[in-house]
C-alpha cells in the first residue's frame, strides 16, 4: 500500500513521456493531411484512433455508438482540416472535433426529452469512505460511465475529463449553468455509489 | 483556465480512463477512407470553368498582341534610324569635300591642329615673326602644300614665292570665328599631316550640319511603323477584321483603331 503513490506517479510520467514522443509525429503529419494524402491520413488515424475511441466511449451509451461517433469525427477532421488555424496542438484540435461530434450526436438522440433536476444538491466533500479504483479494470469503469444517465454523463465528461467550465458547458449543451453544476454533483454521487456496489459484488 | 479544486473522484476516474487503450475495429479506417473518397470525387462545375477560360484567352491574346506590336515597333524604329543615318553620311564620306570659302566654326580638333601648325612654324622658321599664319589651299581641294613639300623637303620658305589664294588665319582673333582673308602674302611652311587634320575637321562640321536636317520617317514606304505593327497584328489575329489597326496620322504620330464590334460574335 505504501508503494502505491510511487506506482501512480510512475505511470503518470510514462504517459507524459509517451505524449511528448507522439505529439511531434502527429504535428508533422498535419501537412500531409492538409494536402489530402491518404497515407498521411491513415498514419494520423492509426496514431490517434485508440485515444479518440476512448474519448467517444465515455460520451456514448454503447461501443457501437462510440465507433459511429469516431467515424463521423474523423471524416470531419480530414474534410475540415483547412479550418485548423495552428492555435494549440493538432491533437487538441482533433479532440475538440470529437467532443463536438459527440455532443451533436447526443443532441440528436435525446429526442428533446430531458429530465432536468432543478433541486439543488450540495455535495459534501469527501463524503463517505475514500474510493479505490485499483482493482477496477478500464473496461469495467467505462461500462459504468456509459451507464450514467445522458445528462449526467455529458456534464461529467466535459467538466471532469475535458476540463471545461460550467459556463462553457452551459453554452455547449444549451442548459443553465446551475443545471450543469447540479448534474455534475449528481453524476459524481451516482458513480461513487456504482463503484462501491461493483466492489461489493466482486469482492464480497 | 479558471481555478478549481480537483475532485478526488474526478481525478481517480480520469486517470483510470486515460490509462486504457480500447481496441479499434480494423475495418473502421476503410469505412472512413470510403467516406472521404465520396467527398473528394465530387463533380466540379465544368461549365463555368470553360466560360472563364474563354474570357481569359481573349484577354491574353489582346495583351500578347499589344506587347508584340510595341516591342517589334521599338526594334524596327531603331533599324530605320540607323539606315537614315547611313544615307546622310554616305555621299559626304565618299567624295572629297570642297573646302569652304566662308568663315567656319572651329571644333576642338581643328584648334589643336592649328596650334600645332603654329608651333611647327615658329620652330622651323625663326625668321617668321609675323603675327599671321598662312595656310594655303588650292581651289580644287587637293592639298598643294603636299606637292610643295615633295619638291622642297628641306626648305619651307620656297612656298613663299607662290601666288595663290590663301587662307590666312588671324591669330589676334581669339573667338571661335576666324576671318578668311585673301592676301597675296607669301605663305610659309605647311605641315602636311596637321593641315590634313584641319581639312578633316571642316569635313566633319559639314557632315554634322547636314545631319541636322529634318527627317521624315513616315515617308518611308513599306517600312513605316504602322505597316509593321499591322503586320505583327495580322500574324497573331488571323481574322479579316483585325482587332487593332494602325495607321499614320497627318501629324506624324501613329493612330490606333480598336475594332471591338467584330469580337461580339
Amino acid at each position: 500500500m505504501a508503494l502505491q503513490p510511487f506506482i501512480q506517479k510512475g505511470s503518470h510520467i510514462i504517459r507524459k513521456a509517451q505524449r511528448i514522443v507522439e505529439s511531434p509525429r502527429i504535428e508533422s503529419l498535419f501537412q500531409g493531411c492538409r494536402e489530402g494524402k491518404r497515407e498521411a491520413q491513415e498514419m494520423l488515424y492509426q496514431l490517434t484512433c485508440s485515444k479518440m475511441l476512448g474519448l467517444c466511449l465515455r460520451y456514448a451509451n454503447t461501443t457501437f455508438e462510440a465507433e459511429d461517433i469516431l467515424q463521423i469525427g474523423y471524416v470531419k477532421v480530414f474534410t475540415k482540416i483547412a479550418d485548423f488555424q495552428g492555435k494549440g496542438s493538432f491533437e487538441g484540435w482533433i479532440r475538440r472535433i470529437m467532443v463536438n461530434t459527440a455532443i451533436s450526436h447526443y443532441r440528436q438522440n435525446r429526442n428533446g426529452v430531458e429530465t432536468i433536476h432543478i433541486e439543488e444538491h450540495h455535495e459534501t466533500e469527501n463524503g463517505g469512505s475514500a474510493l479505490d479504483l485499483d482493482h477496477m479494470e478500464y473496461s469495467d469503469l467505462i461500462k459504468l460511465v456509459q451507464q450514467l444517465p445522458d445528462g449526467f454523463r455529458m456534464v461529467f465528461n466535459l467538466y471532469a475529463l475535458e476540463g471545461y467550465s460550467h459556463k462553457e458547458i452551459a453554452g455547449m449543451l444549451n442548459i443553465q449553468e446551475s443545471t450543469s453544476k447540479s448534474q455534475l454533483s449528481r453524476a459524481r454521487e451516482w458513480l461513487r455509489k456504482k463503484i462501491k456496489a461493483w466492489e461489493e459484488n466482486t469482492y464480497a | 483556465m479558471h481555478e478549481r479544486r480537483i475532485n478526488e473522484i474526478d481525478r481517480l476516474i480520469k486517470e483510470k480512463l486515460e490509462s486504457g487503450t480500447p481496441a479499434v475495429p480494423k475495418d473502421l479506417w476503410n469505412k472512413i477512407a470510403h467516406e472521404l473518397d465520396q467527398y473528394t470525387v465530387r463533380p466540379e462545375p465544368r461549365v463555368s470553368k470553360t466560360v472563364s477560360m474563354r474570357k481569359s484567352k481573349l484577354w491574353i491574346s489582346v495583351a500578347a498582341t499589344l506587347i508584340l506590336a510595341v516591342t517589334a515597333g521599338i526594334v524596327i524604329e531603331d533599324i530605320i534610324d540607323q539606315q537614315k543615318e547611313l544615307e546622310y553620311l554616305a555621299p559626304l564620306s565618299q567624295s572629297s569635300p570642297p573646302f569652304p570659302t566662308q568663315a567656319i566654326k572651329v571644333g576642338p580638333e581643328r584648334e589643336a591642329a592649328e596650334t600645332r601648325l603654329a608651333q611647327n612654324n615658329t620652330s622651323s622658321s625663326a625668321a617668321s615673326t609675323s603675327e599671321k599664319l598662312h595656310v594655303v589651299y588650292e581651289e580644287d581641294s587637293t592639298w598643294k602644300g603636299t606637292r610643295r613639300n615633295e619638291e622642297n623637303p628641306t626648305n619651307h620658305h620656297a612656298a613663299e614665292s607662290l601666288d595663290t589664294e590663301s587662307v590666312i588665319l588671324d591669330k589676334s582673333v581669339t573667338d571661335t570665328r576666324y576671318r578668311l582673308l585673301s592676301e597675296a602674302e607669301p605663305s610659309p611652311i605647311v605641315n602636311t599631316r596637321d593641315a590634313y587634320l584641319v581639312q578633316m575637321a571642316e569635313v566633319k562640321y559639314i557632315e554634322l550640319q547636314s545631319y541636322n536636317q529634318p527627317d521624315d520617317l513616315n515617308k518611308v514606304e513599306g517600312l513605316s511603323m504602322s505597316n509593321l505593327l499591322n503586320f505583327v497584328v495580322s500574324k497573331v489575329d488571323k481574322r479579316e477584321e483585325k482587332f487593332i489597326k494602325f495607321s499614320n496620322d497627318p501629324e506624324g504620330s501613329i493612330r490606333i483603331d480598336f475594332n471591338l464590334a467584330s469580337n461580339k460574335k
